[in-house]
């Protein structure tokens, strides 16, 4: 008795310190909306930290958490993927019910269209009847004044018995707002012990309800057994049983098929009664949404804008490049040698680093950067402005040939900057063999490093017309492998419809706020395996094992490719970062042929310059990427793409060869 | 009436899913991939199997929209349901029933 009394004092006890633990912690506040709604947009301004955000549907494809103070007030604002409904899903991403309940919200903040109400109200429908506390930020509310719409937010608030909040993410308007009220809203629940999470009158019909209700009854029994499978039903059982769900909310996703068409009636209804739409003049954006996506002259503007994105990199990154480097060999170079060698008088060690320190950060200050920075910037004007998802139209027939979705030119598009978010970025497709498919094409497309080797090694040298027909090469390859890839993968391509946002201005502070991100990232990865690479090479370099490794290679590099030997070693280190590729190589070449050799020109011809760019662009992708493949399709489809990559670039690297070289 | 039977009509091509049954509805009725560009119309029906991967893009049955161009190369319709544009496969486009606004019910 005794046993059993101290017992349940102490569960009493622990309960107690449960409760006060959850209400310490900061509430957990969902971002719910449709794709290219504007949820990482909010996220970002709220947070004050860059988030990844285009102006295109599927920029976030997995959970993002941030702690936020907002107010004074602190919370955890969870960003998660767009969704069309609550159980949409693929077959790379969970149904998105389960990443909600993973995310485990103490209240949703549902983000939308407030020019399109009637397609978003289902998905806030969804969320309402779910039974967690709900806010709603009516996004976008420029575009819809635009438009003519105009939304009594009043009315709509009490029809979804939640605060509705008018908001313009991009310029900040509301977004504070609506946080500030979905933790209101949150702590407001918790300090009732739970007790004000009831759902809000149904309107759905009485059938709907009772069948609702009915399935509700079930999940307010017991949970589950700790064996059970884990099916969905489990699931959520398991989360009412931890209070992450009233047993209705539960309900509501179990009974989705039959509640999605009464949302749908519900939604265009209440948007009828809260919507006034005005005869305006068409905006200018969508007068020029219509012409881009036209045959004449979208398909040639397509082309310029393409060429334009390319030259613009390849001019501004060669004016920045020799720039940074001749700032490097006056100022920086000569102090630097002296320091090193008087600190470090054993000459081997001095030697290797100065290869680390000197030629290593002049090879990326030169190359690297300079390319990788403008690139950056060019892409992220073309997403936020929308024009992605326009290309993504006019290509649609050009990837159906491959296998895909014209929607697949915005991965590929991306992995022109780097290969790594582009493969993530495949999680939008629908079926593994489209993943498997845009993957090989993006492991095949170059990325910023790649190109800016291509650039480096052929313009200033062999001049641009040899750069463009190496890209061209590089470009006709990847066509034809994706079309045989499409033809040997077994399976369908399965049609989609795709919704194309409205082309927006970009705005300049997220435009470098996302190029910034995104170099940041790629210099802290590049600069330590610049560094420490070239440290290493420098060792080996000075104590002579180059010329083995170089000798194992010849008969490739020399014999079937008709490069000097040196290239194969550059080749084959370059798969810790690509633009190792060109930085190895004059490093190498100074360190074998003499200071002379500091100029690619004048150790390789125009002919073999072109395959060493095009076999550089093509070859085994770098090591971030294969680890992105074996993350998301494990190691023998890795292996597949990677052998197939390799055997083309040599294959095209030999025809070649014969032709130019 | 007297074996007339329409090959064609005023908003758009052929007449594919003419029915015989004499219903004024069915005259107008065609699939979204045979709609003339520009012609408001009703989205009459979808298919079983497509409601709900469809109706998440507000493509159900009742939703006014409107064609508003081709893509290029035969590419998808680009359709306008409400304020916003939508990418249409041809597939999936030849799967839609669709009438003018005004006509049939």
């Amino acid at each position: 008795m005794t046993v059993l009394a101290d017992q349940a004092a102490f569960e009493s006890t622990k309960r107690l310190a449960r409760q006060a633990v959850a209400l310490d912690r900061p509430p957990v506040i969902a971002l719910v909306g449709r794709p290219n709604v504007g949820k990482s947009t909010f996220f970002a301004d709220v947070s004050g930290k860059f988030a990844e955000t285009s102006n295109a549907p599927g920029t976030t494809v997995s959970s993002h958490r941030r702690e936020v103070v907002v107010n004074g007030r602190r919370a955890v604002l969870v960003d998660l993927p767009g969704t069309l409904s609550m159980t949409d899903q693929n077959e790379s991403l969970a149904p998105f019910w389960k990443l909600l309940l993973e995310a485990k919200p103490d209240a949703i903040l549902a983000v939308i269209d407030a020019g399109d109400l009637a397609r978003h109200l289902p998905l806030v429908l969804a969320c309402r009847d779910l039974g967690l506390p709900l806010v709603v930020g009516a996004n976008l509310a420029d575009e819809a004044a635009a438009h003519g719409v105009e939304l009594d937010l009043g009315r709509l608030s009490q029809l979804l018995v939640a605060p509705v909040v008018r908001c313009v993410g991009r310029r900040g308007e509301g977004t504070r707002q609506a946080v500030t009220a979905a933790i209101d809203r949150a702590t407001a629940l918790r300090a009732s012990g739970g007790t004000r999470r009831t759902a809000p009158a149904t309107p759905y019909p009485p059938l709907t309800v009772a069948r609702v209700n009915t399935l509700a009854r079930s999940f307010a029994g017991a949970p589950s057994s700790a064996d059970a499978a884990a099916d969905s039903d489990t699931i959520l059982r398991d989360a009412v049983a931890a209070h992450v769900l009233p047993p209705v909310g539960a309900a509501s996703i179990a009974a989705s098929a039959a509640l999605e068409p009464e949302r749908w009636d519900v939604a265009e209804r209440w948007a009828h009664q809260v919507e006034r739409r005005e005869n305006v003049r068409e905006p200018a954006a969508d007068r020029l949404a219509r012409i881009v996506t036209s045959p004449w002259p979208g398909l040639p503007l397509f082309a310029g804008v393409t060429v334009a994105a390319l030259l613009i990199t390849a001019t501004l990154g060669t004016w920045l490049a020799s720039l940074m480097g001749a700032a490097w060999s006056t100022y920086v170079s000569p102090p630097m040698t002296t320091i090193v060698q008087t600190l470090i008088p054993v000459p081997a060690l001095s030697g290797a680093t100065l290869w680390a320190l000197d030629s290593g950060l002049l090879a990326m200050l030169s190359v690297g950067i300079p390319f990788v920075l403008v690139f950056y910037v060019v892409l992220a004007v073309l997403e936020d402005s929308g024009y992605l998802a326009t290309a993504a139209v006019l290509t649609d027939r050009i990837f159906n040939a491959v296998g895909l979705p014209g929607r697949a030119v915005i991965p590929v598009f991306a992995a022109t900057g780097c290969n790594v978010p582009a493969i993530y970025a495949t999680r939008v497709f629908d079926t593994r063999r489209e993943r498997l498919l845009a993957s090989f094409l993006i492991v095949l497309t170059p990325c910023s490093a790649r190109s800016a080797v291509v650039v480096a090694a052929l313009a200033p040298f062999a001049g641009p017309v040899a750069t463009l027909a190496a890209f061209g090469v590089v470009l006709g390859v990847t066509v034809v492998a994706g079309t045989a890839a499409n033809a040997l993968v077994p399976g369908r391509q399965s049609p989609a419809v795709l919704e194309l946002p409205p082309l927006r201005m970009p705005i300049a502070r997220q435009v470098a706020a996302k190029s910034w991100f995104r170099f940041r990232s790629f210099v802290r990865t590049a600069a330590p395996l610049m560094l420490i690479g070239s440290f290493v090479l420098g060792l080996a370099y000075e104590s002579g094992a180059i010329t083995p490794i170089e000798r194992l290679l010849s008969p490739v590099t020399a014999g079937l490719l008709g490069l000097p030997p040196v290239t194969g070693v550059a080749i084959v280190l370059a798969f810790l970062r690509k633009e190792l590729a060109l930085q190895l190589l004059l490093v190498l070449a100074v360190g074998e042929l003499g200071p002379a050799a500091a100029s690619l020109g004048t150790f390789m011809s125009h002919g073999q310059l072109f395959v060493y760019a095009v076999i550089t662009a093509l070859s085994i992708p770098c090591i971030a990427s294969v680890a992105s493949l074996v993350d998301e399709f494990g190691w023998r489809p890795t292996l597949a793409i990677c052998g197939s990559v390799l055997g083309l670039a040599l294959g095209v690297g030999t025809v070649l060869a014969h032709i130019v070289g | 009436m007297l074996g007339f039977r329409p090959t064609s009509h005023a908003f758009s091509g052929p007449l594919s899913l003419w029915r015989a049954s004499g219903q004024g509805q069915a005259l107008y009725e065609m699939t979204l991939l045979e709609a003339a560009i520009g012609v408001p119309l009703v989205l009459e029906r979808v298919p079983e199997l497509e409601i709900s991967r469809l109706g998440v893009h507000g493509l159900c049955a009742g939703r006014e929209l409107i064609v508003e161009q081709d893509a290029p190369l035969g590419g998808p319709r680009i359709v306008r349901v409400g304020s916003r544009r939508l990418s249409v496969p041809r597939t999936i486009a030849g799967l839609l029933i669709v009438r003018p606004v005004g006509t049939g019910r």
